[in-house]
């Protein structure tokens, strides 16, 4: 490794880094705008500099831009020389001349990247006395608010819109001091990572719309690292709330999975939390026909559980709802009237998933990003599982650059170059799909047909792969051939059976012919793949059977049966008990309605379509009727057997050999870090002894919480907790998002301490 | 302290000179509440919320006085005003636990909150020690 000497101090980079992304892995701070890990290098913004002196001699030096200069042996550099520090100050009261100064109602105040970078330069008086240039914002529709006076001309977004995540409808307009960012005319902006705009702007340009209308700043939110449970994928988000409600979705950093971008159905799809749809009180009916009134939770628990007792009780799970919350039902019902509440073709493809993921790797989502080729088989990836579709396109990126940067050496980093070299050549990503999709233009070849054709094709692909022919006209051939030459090889698929097992047997080929293959399965929610794990009948079953007494746990039954199956079935139910979080048309018929937590204020676990079990822990404490749903399901046997949720997991991990592993996916809540529990507010949360005196001047307790290591509260350690605590990303005079660089091994590698979640499914053919 | 002293009771003597001469002195208590002691200057007393001319209030509630105030005291719930002005709906100081140390009016970028000198807020009734956005924007008493 490279040996550098920053003020004669030598230091070890690694080699192929930039000198700034080499010096802020060593804990140094270079203010910067413009790059970032996952973007490169552009060099537009000038403010990082530092000095490069020639030899050890040399004293004058030279100043450079670290993040355009590469690291090489024996380079000698300062950061803080009178002469650069002078330069990043100037730069920085620069790109102040045209901005607003309104960090006070900037929603971004408070984990804004220019302040913070603003301050570390030292700029703190403007003498600019003149009119300002003004932009005209746009409507950029429900997501994203627009605020163009404020922007810097870093590029960010569009090199994140448009380059990374493939927007067309977001670009840069203008010339001279009149660059403009953003549509060509106001309209919602089309892309499905639109949404990550917020993070990757260092100011206050692109903000949450739908969090702004809580005016709550960084350091009031009371957060809480989980997983998002709209797809199968899993990615890790910070759940934030501030007078109980949920707030804001932020990306929470994994190395493995979403690294530093979210979906937009995971940061703006949460707000069933705060909805209006939300239960907050028990319901129960007097009598068939009766309507459903609000009741206490004694009343309701005492109804349901004279509904129990002594009657063949059946339970429905839920792919929704954590492990935790359905092997409690399972234990309550006993796991011959356990039903996974699956729809016949998910039950089919979750049992096959699991099937297939028992015999062959499959690949997280850094692993297909750094794969060679990669056959999407029957997914329409954008609306199943929308992160892994960005993850291909970065394969589809990547694969021609690292071909082409060996002819001509330019840095990976150097993100204008390699896109100057790469133009328009595309990676070995093939897609055979029902129809268009938006992964289409970054393939290398597009197939369309029908499911049965699709497998087909992957049928003749795996045939191919094992019989290399000469001829190479047919589409198969073609992708057999990619797939062939590529070290590491990764087929998706999902959804449909046949297309599944076509899939399959194209990995199993390549495996044959000593390649290196994985398969990735899409799961359609976020525990789907937990609950075939956990194991239970088929919904279809129950229909057939019938039952007196019915138990569903947050789930529709009307949105897994046809219409007149799930009629006819409640209709020959006696006592129907539901426990969820938002009305349905299945609590609407229930007898008993125990109104659940969500996501967003419970503690549990999810298992993500590779079968890594993740913790969610709880942001904020629920209001005091609703309850995790495992809490209700234990309350509802004889006596409590679990009071927290540890006791569930162990009891879990305990009874389904599959999940041996499920309670080290987190620290237990035992765990302390010199003695303390993890903080979930921040040191500078405000109005603590203000924000309940209108009830009561005496300050509350604050709610305990014993189910996990986080307290709901800004007392506790201020250390960096092991990454699966970690409830936000601040480090001094870090308060962006940015700060994440403080919590990484490496900049853009993984956590300090390893990335958090643990596989549960060891496949027979080892990777 | 000798023996002497000690019998002589000399010290007792010493105290009663002491009285003896402020008996003749004119004396130094205000009689509170009918007279008042002139404040110094820079004495921070309750606080008080400033107004524009047009009456409005000059915080746009960033929340910078609520995340500085080391007693946290202060809670501010933002909302859109007139002409999509940013103000606080709620601003309310918890004044039985504030500290007066000024840290509020200090980070205040508007001068929107500033220390009055008014410190009469003696109560028996402690919940009325939590003081709204109407009673911060009066003007203080004396
Ligand atoms: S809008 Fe934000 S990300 Fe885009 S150039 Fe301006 S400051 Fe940079
Ligand atoms: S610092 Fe000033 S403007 Fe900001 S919230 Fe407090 S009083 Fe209002
Ligand atoms: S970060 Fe180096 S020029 Fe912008």
């Amino acid at each position: 490794m490279p040996v550098i000497y920053i003020d004669d101090q030598p230091y070890e980079v690694a080699a192929h880094h930039n000198l700034l992304h080499a010096c802020l892995g060593l804990g140094f701070d270079i203010p910067y705008f413009c790059w970032h890990p996952a973007l490169g290098s552009v060099g537009a913004c000038r403010q990082c500099a530092v000095k490069v002196f020639r030899d050890e001699h040399d004293r004058r030096g030279q100043i450079v831009m670290s993040c355009m200069t590469p690291v090489r042996d024996g380079l000698r550099l300062t950061i803080d020389d009178p002469d650069v520090r002078r330069f990043r100050a100037t730069i920085i009261e620069w790109l102040m001349v045209n901005h607003p100064h309104d960090c006070p109602v900037c929603d971004e105040g408070g984990h804004c990247h220019l302040q913070d970078m603003t301050v570390m330069t030292g700029h703190n008086y403007r003498r600019h006395r003149f009119a300002k240039r003004t932009h005209r914002n746009q409507d950029l529709g429900p997501h994203i608010h627009h605020e163009m006076n404020r922007c810097i001309q870093c590029y960010r977004c569009v090199r994140f819109y448009h380059d990374y995540a493939g927007g067309k409808d977001l670009n840069v307009f203008g010339a001279h001091h009149h660059v403009y960012f953003g549509r060509h005319e106001s309209g919602a902006l089309e892309s499905e990572f639109a949404g990550n705009l917020v993070e990757v702007c260092p100011t206050g340009v692109f903000t949450d719309k739908p969090a702004r209308r809580y005016y709550a700043r960084k350091w009031d939110l009371q957060s809480a690292p989980s997983v998002c449970g709209q797809c199968g994928v899993g990615c890790n988000v910070l759940f934030n709330e501030r007078y109980g409600k949920l707030v804001r979705v932020d990306n929470r950093y994994h190395y493995e999975i979403n690294g530093y971008f979210l979906c937009d159905r995971g940061r703006f799809g949460h707000d069933f939390v705060n909805g209006e749809e939300r239960i907050r009180r028990p319901l129960a009916r007097e009598s068939r026909g009766a309507s459903l009134r609000e009741t206490s939770a004694d009343d309701a628990l005492s109804r349901a559980t004279q509904a129990v007792a002594g009657r063949r009780v059946i339970g429905i799970g839920s792919p929704r709802a954590s492990l935790e919350a359905n092997f409690a039902l399972r234990e309550l019902v006993g796991a011959d009237s356990f039903y996974l509440g699956l729809s016949d073709a998910e039950f089919k493809s979750a049992n096959l998933s699991l099937a297939l993921l028992r015999e062959l790797p499959t690949a997280s989502l850094h692993e297909i990003e750094t794969a060679d080729a990669a056959l999407v088989l029957g997914e329409d990836l954008l609306t199943t599982a929308p992160r892994m579709a960005l993850a291909l396109r970065q394969l589809a990126r990547r694969q021609p650059t690292a071909e082409s940067i060996v002819a001509c050496p330019v840095p990976e980093w150097n993100d204008q170059a390699v896109r100057e070299l790469v133009q328009q050549q595309k990676g070995s990503l093939f897609s055979a799909t029902p129809g268009p999709t938006k992964l289409d233009e970054d393939a290398a070849a597009v197939y369309y047909g029908e499911l049965d054709e699709i497998a087909g094709l992957g049928l003749a692909v795996a045939a191919a792969v094992d019989q290399p022919s000469a001829e190479t006209d047919s589409l198969a051939t073609q992708i057999a051939t990619a797939l062939r030459n590529a070290k590491r090889a990764v087929i998706v698929s999902g959804g449909n059976e046949a297309v599944m097992q076509a899939a399959a047997a194209v990995v199993r080929a390549l495996r044959r012919a000593g390649r290196d293959a994985a398969l990735c399965l899409t799961q359609p929610e976020g525990d789907t793949l937990g609950l075939a794990m956990l194991g239970g009948r088929a919904l279809s079953e129950v229909v057939r059977d019938g039952a007196e007494c019915v138990i569903v746990l947050e789930n529709d039954l009307f949105a897994r049966l046809p219409e007149a199956d799930a009629t006819a079935f409640l209709e020959r139910t006696k006592t129907l008990i539901v426990l969820d979080h938002s009305i349905t048309r299945t609590t609407a018929r229930a007898d008993v309605v125990l109104p659940a937590a969500t996501i967003a204020e419970s503690t549990g676990t999810f298992v993500n379509y590779e079968g890594r079990a993740q913790r969610c822990f709880s942001a904020f404490a629920p209001q005091p009727d609703v309850r995790e749903s495992w809490r209700w399901l234990d309350a509802l046997r004889s006596s409590l057997f679990w009071p927290t949720f540890d006791d569930v997991c162990r009891a879990m991990a305990q009874a389904v050999p599959a999940f041996a592993k499920a309670p080290d996916a987190a620290p237990s809540a035992a765990f302390r870090q010199i003695g303390n529990k993890i903080p979930r507010q921040s040191p500078r949360f405000s109005g603590r002894t203000a924000i309940t005196a209108q009830l009561n001047v005496s300050e509350p307790k604050p709610p305990d919480d014993p189910d996990s290591p986080l307290a709901f509260s800004m007392e506790g350690s201020r250390e960096q907790p092991p990454p699966a605590l970690i409830a936000r990303y601040w480090a001094p005079g870090w308060n962006s998002v940015q700060a994440l660089n403080k919590f990484q091994q490496e900049i853009g590698g993984p956590l300090r301490g390893g990335d958090p979640g643990v596989r549960l499914i060891e496949p027979e053919a080892k990777p | 302290m000798g023996k002497l002293d000690k019998f002589l009771l000399t010290d007792l003597f010493k105290g009663l000179m002491l009285t003896l001469k402020y008996a003749f002195k004119k004396p130094i208590t205000y009689q509170y509440p009918e007279v008042r002691r002139p404040i110094e200057p820079r004495y921070r007393g309750r606080h008080r919320l400033t107004l524009h001319d047009d009456g409005s209030v000059r915080c746009v509630a960033c929340g910078l006085c609520a995340a500085i105030c080391p007693s946290q005291c202060i809670t501010i719930e933002p909302m859109e005003g007139p002409g999509g002005k940013r103000m606080p709906q709620v601003y309310e100081i918890e004044i039985g636990r504030c500290v007066f140390c000024g840290f509020c009016a200090e980070v205040c970028p508007f001068d929107a909150v500033v220390l009055t000198q008014e410190f009469e807020m003696a109560t028996t009734d402690k919940s009325t020690l939590l003081f709204d956005q109407q009673t911060l924007r009066e003007k203080p008493r004396g």
